[in-house]
């Protein structure tokens, strides 16, 4: 089952780097070998390069760059429903529903995580059948996405890891399967900071409680467009 | 549209209607209901609370599915209280509803987190040395120690195990006893209430090993020293429920529906019942738009609005043609307005010979000492109604007599020396022996750049009438001396006419003469209408003499935060004392302001202090000691000539404010942390070695010099604070006034101060050591426990994963309601996160087995000041300085006390598990009344378990579990077991000779426990720790059991007191109240055009109130909450003062001073009063916030412009209500006269790329 070691193998990659995971790095790898971007892909989308960065840097230096990535913010985070759910009312549920989902395979959360972080995700989605981890993986390709974002715009190595998460998930190339394309690097480049364009991105919008007041969005969609007589809602 | 094709033909449905056929039953598919089902299914619903410093103490239940926390929502199950009163509930408001946002956000601590250059270091020290040897290593190396401070708050942790970061805590800990003394460890946490076993955990391990737990709520500057002046009591204040029974409203810079969320539906019901509400605020506040009228003085002037509605009341209810009957029977039983002051001779600047107001005449003053052969010096004096001199029950004298004597500290009608019953005269005017004149100091007309004032004379001389009294005259012959009455006195102060033909000064003749403190007067000063201020002290006053004191003042942090505060306070606790309104159900002074109120008090100390072990604990007035160590005296610009009264004697100005808060820690007024410059361990063995008692050696050292108080030499490296715990709190990222200051001497890290140390004109302080360069980096160790990544854990060395509130088992208390309520576990804490209680027992632990070959069994010496509730108080009628040769250094009389204890360093999580013998041994109690408690820690071992491994704990109750810690608080306190508050009642009776068990007696076998208050919130029982009583009948409201049991206020006089006769308030010029304008603290000046940028500047008043999207700096890094509001830093100004300032709504503005920077948003609008620039406070640094372009950091927070500055007279002690006590009494850290230049930026940086590719190694970083 080279389908199980490769999620299991990213999973390894996506922790905090310990460093005994060090010394596996080259069975990661292996098992990793068929993700790589070839010889003109980007070398930050390449596993290899995660995985020697990881083995080759201080381990401290590693641990200390992990925690500033992963550990911090919301933007990065590796719980899944930080980027589907956020502060909504619908993550505890969801969470829960998650750890019944793992419950009914047979699997037991141990170790003190929340059922939506990455790698344990992964784990589950390596004892399922090919079909079925790419079904597990799917719904959850728009947060992997909206990671890889963010962790293009730092430059992360760990950009490499979701972006094999998201091959395996079947999404590739993963920028065009993006909704809208990540926000080019404003700050490596030059921003802009004119008085219209902090306008812009400061304009006063109605509260929206991200969403939540219309989870299907079907204010927006549904407007106007009847053909049927039926009320439209507003 | 005919609906043809919508209609069946041949068909009906099958309908049945119900409700008169508005509704109908069908037989449709419901599965899509699941959908619902499911989403509010949950496995249990637990009981918890939210324990942030915010006075809800709401209860909400925490829906938990599959081990997981789902929602929460408001618990609805409060006892109900009496007929005919609101409900409770439901309590909670939008911040506490978004709590479980933190359990799993992204912002969590969810393991130990160490700097990596430290770890680094520690672990190669570790290699080939012992855990100590290793620390000493690298602090005794200063480049090792530097090249992890400098990085501070830049990032660049690392994840460690348990076991590493305990490790390397202890050794730090363990190190820094062995090498400079346990009284060089301090911690750092706020507000126990709020979860008092959280707190505890911390403080007991502190106070095992002999740390330093620093106190709080003076710092944040909450708490009102005018409580205790006045009252001898902190913050007893009625429960909010109690506004429903008022008649009369005002909220006086308190914003109720804001700060006081689920609290304020009784504000606004109380005007179903025809109660009248005002609110006085500057800006258009919130609860100005709930309250029947609105004033709005220029801010930092109340005091003046408060003495012109205080002249009116004197005018009209005390002086007036028919004045109130009721008032003036109050104010002869419960204040101090009867008795005798002393009037001295005082020669003015310009020659002429005035009389001042001296000191309260005592029993000790007369050649017979009025028959008083024990504390005579604190026994005051006044004339009956038929004009003979009495000695009044109730004054401090009698509450620490002999026992022989008990039983007189009391406030019914009779003198003392007799038992006769008679009525004391409030004025001598119907018999008085000459009227004198005496001068008052004026304030109004003191120069300032902000506040014009109203100028008059700075000596105002007013005709009053005395008595001629014998007295001693200290020769052995008799002298006769003039007295006056407070009454008088006070009346001739508040410029009330009452026709004794003034001369220089006359008093007003009208409410329109510019005369202080009339209502015309005061308008030139607060630009509140003359009108207005006549019509609402006559509606408050007229409404307390018809229903007998109805008549309630809720005041708050808007007055209490400026540097006069006590002057705002005063003012209006007068007018409440006027119109017999305190200790009146329905009326009185309501001051909220943190989450004071910690019920079971008693039953939490020996827990906390470790008081059940070894006695007494460290503890220190946090103000002060801030002050001192992150070096804010260093940049003084407040001179004592600026604040001294007129009438003072003009040397005292050669002092800089340090010089006085060192004599008054030398006196024994204030306490010390560190105490003494050699490692008090060390003063314990070397006295061995002399085979003297340590004390004693202390004592000569100290004469002869040889020892030295650390106080003297704050910037020595021996008294440097070297380790520092900081939990529950975010120090650096809301409460820590001079926030830069912090971040330059105490972390030594990169910070915003732009002042230069400057001495105040040429004042050098003269008690301290002055250091050409002051040090910076003086913390060897910050650790800190919370659950978010917030300010204080970003600059911390070690950041540990606390537990949430919905993940421990805590008790939570407020002021606001009488219930105790339950922190629970609804889960456990996830990834490697800890509760409080087991993350200090764990340390308590390694330290037990660090300390080996370290630390054993040590004496240590612990000074301690005069304390208040404790025969000390009766410490010093003089202000006398044994290093100037003004007297003797007695230990606990003329100095702190000094007590020898032994620390069983080894047993420290013995002790720290189990309960100590000393509960037995010696009791427990607090406020001055004392009990045993044997059957309690029998009952407790019962309950517990006892501890079966043999060492010094066997047998003992056992501790093990944050339950256990909650159940012993339950079992000692009187508020939780009925048996307790009996015999409390009854140790009280003795003093007072008058039996109150009835008030407890019925509740004798009442027992509160855990498990009760996780079913429902639970009622207290009523104790003599608090003077409100718990009844079906009344609301809790303070003062109750002194007015109706006539239990004396813990005063000098024993009554309320409108007079403060301690040498330095009379030189400080507040013997009476004043309105005194705000200070300048010069921050502004030496910046102005300095960082121009072409946008012009504004000066404004630094205004930073509580917030309604957070609960300090809590929530204000959830996005639901920044959602309602701007969504990150920013500052209301007004639109005036933006026009000028080309500034328009949501530009990024800069904000600075001398003391540092702010970058934040602008919101422009009319609600804001022009002159002030409001921050809410605590935004953190953390959330869009862009560099500065001045200081080139991040932020800072709303206290980067800010700078602490202490007042004098909070520093008294050793003087019966004015004597120390935790949280009691002492400076405070105010921080509203601040003003600060407001402009545009220029552009925003917000250095979105890190500093370094880490800061683990070499960074670039790296500098300055």
């Amino acid at each position: 089952m080279e389908r199980t070691r490769t999620l299991i193998a990213l999973a390894r990659l996506l922790e905090y780097p310990a460093a005994d995971v060090r010394e596996h790095m080259p069975e990661i790898l292996e098992a990793l070998r068929e993700l790589e971007p070839g010889g003109t892909g980007d070398p930050l989308e390449s596993p290899r390069s995660l995985g020697e960065h990881l083995a080759g840097a201080d381990l401290l230096d590693v641990q200390a760059e992990y925690v500033e990535t992963f550990d911090r913010g919301r933007s990065t985070s590796l719980n899944l429903y930080e980027h589907l759910h956020g502060e909504a009312r619908g993550r505890g549920p969801a969470m829960a529903e998650l750890a019944a989902r793992y419950e009914q395979a047979g699997l037991h959360l141990t170790a003190r995580q929340l059922p939506d972080f990455l790698p344990a995700f992964l784990e589950y989605a390596s004892t399922l059948s090919d079909s079925g981890a790419d079904e597990a993986l799917r719904p959850f390709t728009t947060a992997l996405i909206k990671i890889a974002a963010a962790l293009e715009r730092r430059k992360s190595p760990w950009l490499a890891a979701i972006v094999a998460v998201l091959r395996c998930a079947g999404v590739h190339p993963w920028r065009s399967a993006a909704e809208q394309p990540p926000v080019a690097p404003a700050q490596a480049t030059s921003p802009d900071w004119s008085p219209d364009a902090l306008d812009a991105a400061w304009i006063e919008q109605p509260i929206e409680f991200l969403g939540a007041a219309d989870p299907g969005g079907l204010a927006s969609h549904g407007r106007g467009s009847s053909t049927t007589g039926a009320r439209t809602w507003r | 549209m005919s609906h043809l094709l919508d209609r069946l033909t041949y068909f009906t449905r099958r309908r049945e209607g119900f409700s008169g056929n508005h509704g109908q039953v069908t037989t449709e598919d419901r599965t899509w209901e699941d959908a619902y089902r499911n989403r509010w299914q949950h496995d249990k619903i637990v009981r918890s609370t939210h324990g942030v410093n915010c006075t809800g103490s709401c209860s909400w239940k925490i829906y938990v599915k599959g081990g997981i926390v789902t929602w929460e929502t408001q618990q609805t199950d409060y006892p109900r209280t009496r007929p005919d009163m609101p409900n409770h509930e439901p309590r909670g408001c939008q911040r506490g509803a978004s709590a479980s946002w933190y359990l799993y956000s992204a912002n969590r601590i969810k393991y130990p987190m160490v700097r990596a250059r430290l770890l680094r270091m520690w672990r190669t020290a570790r290699e080939s040395m012992g855990p100590v040897e290793a620390w000493a290593s690298i602090v005794g190396d200063p480049g090792k120690r530097s090249d992890y401070q400098r990085v501070r708050g830049m990032g660049g942790f690392v994840r460690a195990d348990w076991e590493t970061v305990e490790e390397i805590v202890v050794a730090a800990n363990v190190y820094t006893i062995k090498r400079y003394g346990p009284d060089r460890i301090y911690g750092f946490s706020p507000i126990p209430a709020m979860s008092m076993v959280s707190y505890a955990a911390g403080s007991r391990y502190l106070s095992l090993i002999g740390g330093v737990c620093g106190s709080f709520y003076d710092w944040y500057c909450d708490l009102p020293p005018s409580s205790p002046q006045v009252w001898g009591e902190q913050t007893d204040v009625a429960e909010s429920a109690e506004w429903f029974n008022s008649n009369y409203l005002i909220a006086w810079g308190s914003n109720v529906p804001q700060t006081r969320t689920p609290d304020a539906h009784f504000y606004t019901e109380a005007r179903y019942r025809g109660a009248k509400t005002v609110a006085i605020t500057p800006d258009y506040a919130e609860v100005a738009k709930i309250s029947d009228e609105w004033l709005n003085p220029k801010q930092g002037t109340d005091a003046a609005l408060a003495m012109a509605m205080g002249h009116v009341i004197l005018r009209e209810f005390h002086f007036g043609e028919r004045p109130s009957g009721y008032f003036r029977e109050y104010c002869r039983r419960y204040t101090d307005l009867p008795m005798l002051v002393r009037l001295k001779e005082h020669r003015l600047a310009d020659g002429r010979m005035v009389l001042v107001a001296g000191r309260y005449l005592r029993a000790s003053d007369f050649a017979d000492r009025l028959g008083q052969s024990t504390n005579a010096e604190w026994k005051t004096v006044a004339f009956d109604e038929t004009g003979a001199l009495m000695l009044p029950q109730g004054s401090i004298g009698f509450r620490w007599g002999p026992h022989d004597e008990a039983g007189r500290w009391n406030l019914e009608d009779r003198d003392a020396r007799t038992g006769a019953s008679s009525a004391l005269a409030l004025t001598l005017v119907d018999r008085h022996d000459g009227l004198a004149a005496v001068g008052f100091p004026y304030f109004g007309g003191v120069p300032s750049d902000h506040h014009p004032g109203n100028v008059q004379d700075d000596v105002l001389v007013r005709r009053v009438p005395y008595r001629l009294v014998a007295l001693a005259d200290g020769r052995g012959g008799e002298t006769t001396e003039r007295v006056a009455t407070v009454y008088d006195l006070l009346a001739a102060h508040y410029g009330i006419d009452r026709g004794f033909r003034d001369e220089t000064h006359p008093c007003a003749r009208s409410y329109e003469d510019d005369v202080p403190y009339t209502p015309a007067w005061q308008e030139s000063i607060t630009g509140v209408p003359a009108e207005t201020v006549i019509r609402i002290a006559r509606e408050f006053a007229e409404n307390a003499d018809r229903t007998r004191g109805t008549s309630m003042i809720i005041v708050g942090a808007g007055l209490n935060h400026w540097y006069h505060m006590d002057m705002h306070y005063r003012g209006i606790i007068n007018m409440l004392m006027l119109c017999g309104c305190v200790g009146v159900p329905g009326g009185g002074w309501a001051h909220y302001v943190g989450q004071e109120k910690l019920r079971p008090q008693t039953g939490w100390t020996a827990l906390a202090f470790a008081l059940d072990w070894i006695r007494p604990p460290r503890q220190m007035n946090s103000t002060s000691f801030w002050y001192a160590h992150t070096d804010q005296w260093r940049y003084e610009k407040l001179g004592v000539g600026e604040i001294l009264s007129p009438l003072a004697d003009p040397a005292a100005r050669a002092d800089a404010m340090i010089d006085y808060n060192v004599r008054a820690e030398r006196m024994g007024w204030l306490p010390s942390a560190p105490q003494l410059q050699t490692n008090p361990l060390e003063i314990c063995r070397a006295a061995d070695r002399a085979g003297v008692d340590p004390k004693a050696f202390a004592v000569n050292g100290l004469r002869n010099g040889t020892l030295r108080l650390s106080c003297e030499d704050p910037d020595d490296p021996c008294n440097w604070p070297r380790n520092l715990f900081v939990w529950r709190s975010n120090l650096l990222g809301a409460s820590a006034k001079g926030s830069e200051y912090f971040i330059k001497h105490l972390l030594g890290a990169p910070n915003g101060v732009l002042n230069a140390e400057q001495d105040v004109d040429g004042v050098r302080p003269t008690e301290v050591a002055w250091h050409e360069t002051a040090p910076e980096g003086k913390l060897d160790l910050l650790v800190t426990l919370d659950f978010r990544m917030n300010s204080t854990a970003l600059f911390s060395d070690i950041v540990l994963p606390a537990a949430t509130w919905y993940e421990k088992n805590d008790l939570n208390t407020t002021d606001m309601h009488p219930f105790i309520h339950p922190l629970s576990a609804a889960v456990d804490p996830p990834w490697e996160a800890r509760s409080d209680w087991d993350i200090f027992k764990g340390l308590a632990r390694r330290f037990s087995e660090v300390c080996a070959g370290h630390l054993g069994v040590e004496r240590d010496l612990v000074l301690t000041p005069l304390m208040h509730d404790t025969a000390a108080e009766l410490g010093q009628m003089d202000v006398r300085d044994w290093k100037r040769g003004e007297c003797d250094l007695v230990p606990g009389k003329t100095a702190p006390a000094f007590t020898v204890v032994e620390r069983d360093y080894p047993a420290t999580h013995a002790q720290f598990t189990a309960l100590g013998p000393l509960i037995e041994q010696i009791g427990n109690g607090g406020k001055g009344i004392a009990w045993k408690s044997a059957e309690e820690a029998d009952a407790l071992g019962e309950l517990n378990g006892r501890v079966g491994e043999p060492g010094p704990a066997q047998g003992r109750p056992r501790i093990a579990t944050d339950i256990d810690a909650a159940e012993t608080i339950l079992m000692l306190a009187p508020e939780t077991n009925g048996h307790v508050a009996v015999k409390a009642w009854e140790a009280l009776s003795r003093v007072t000779g008058r039996d109150h068990s009835h008030l407890a007696v019925p509740k004798a076998h009442e027992k509160i426990r855990f498990r009760d208050i996780q079913a429902q919130p639970r009622k207290i029982i009523t104790s003599p720790t608090w003077s409100g009583i718990e009844d079906e009948k009344v609301c809790y409201n303070a003062g109750y059991t002194n007015v109706h049991e006539f239990i004396p206020w813990r005063t000098l006089t024993g009554r309320q007191q409108f007079y403060q006769d301690h040498p330095w308030m009379i030189a400080f010029g507040e013997g009476f109240a004043a309105y005194r304008p705000p200070v300048n603290l010069k921050s502004v000046a030496p910046m102005l055009g300095r960082h121009g940028n072409g946008h012009p500047e504004l000066v404004l008043n630094w205004i930073t109130p509580h917030q309604k999207w957070g609960i300090h700096s809590t929530y204000t890094d959830n996005l639901l909450m920044l959602t309602l509001s701007r969504g990150g830093p920013c500052v209301w100004i007004a639109e005036t003062d933006a026009k000028t300032a080309g500034i328009v709504d949501n530009d990024w503005i800069e904000v600075f001073n001398g003391n540092g920077a702010i970058a934040a948003r602008a919101i422009v609008s009319q609600r804001v009063r022009s002159g002030m620039a409001m921050m809410y406070h605590a935004q953190e640094r953390t959330v869009n916030t862009p560099l500065s372009t001045i200081t080139h950091a991040r932020g800072g927070i709303h206290n980067a412009v800010t700078r602490v500055v202490v007042k004098p007279t909070h520093m008294i002690g050793g003087y019966a209500q004015l004597a120390y006590g935790f949280n009691y009494y002492g400076t405070v850290g105010s921080n509203r006269d601040q003003f600060c230049i407001v402009r545009k930026m220029a552009r925003v940086d917000w250095q979105a790329e890190p500093s370094g590719p880490s800061n683990a190694a070499a960074a670039p970083g790296d500098g300055r």
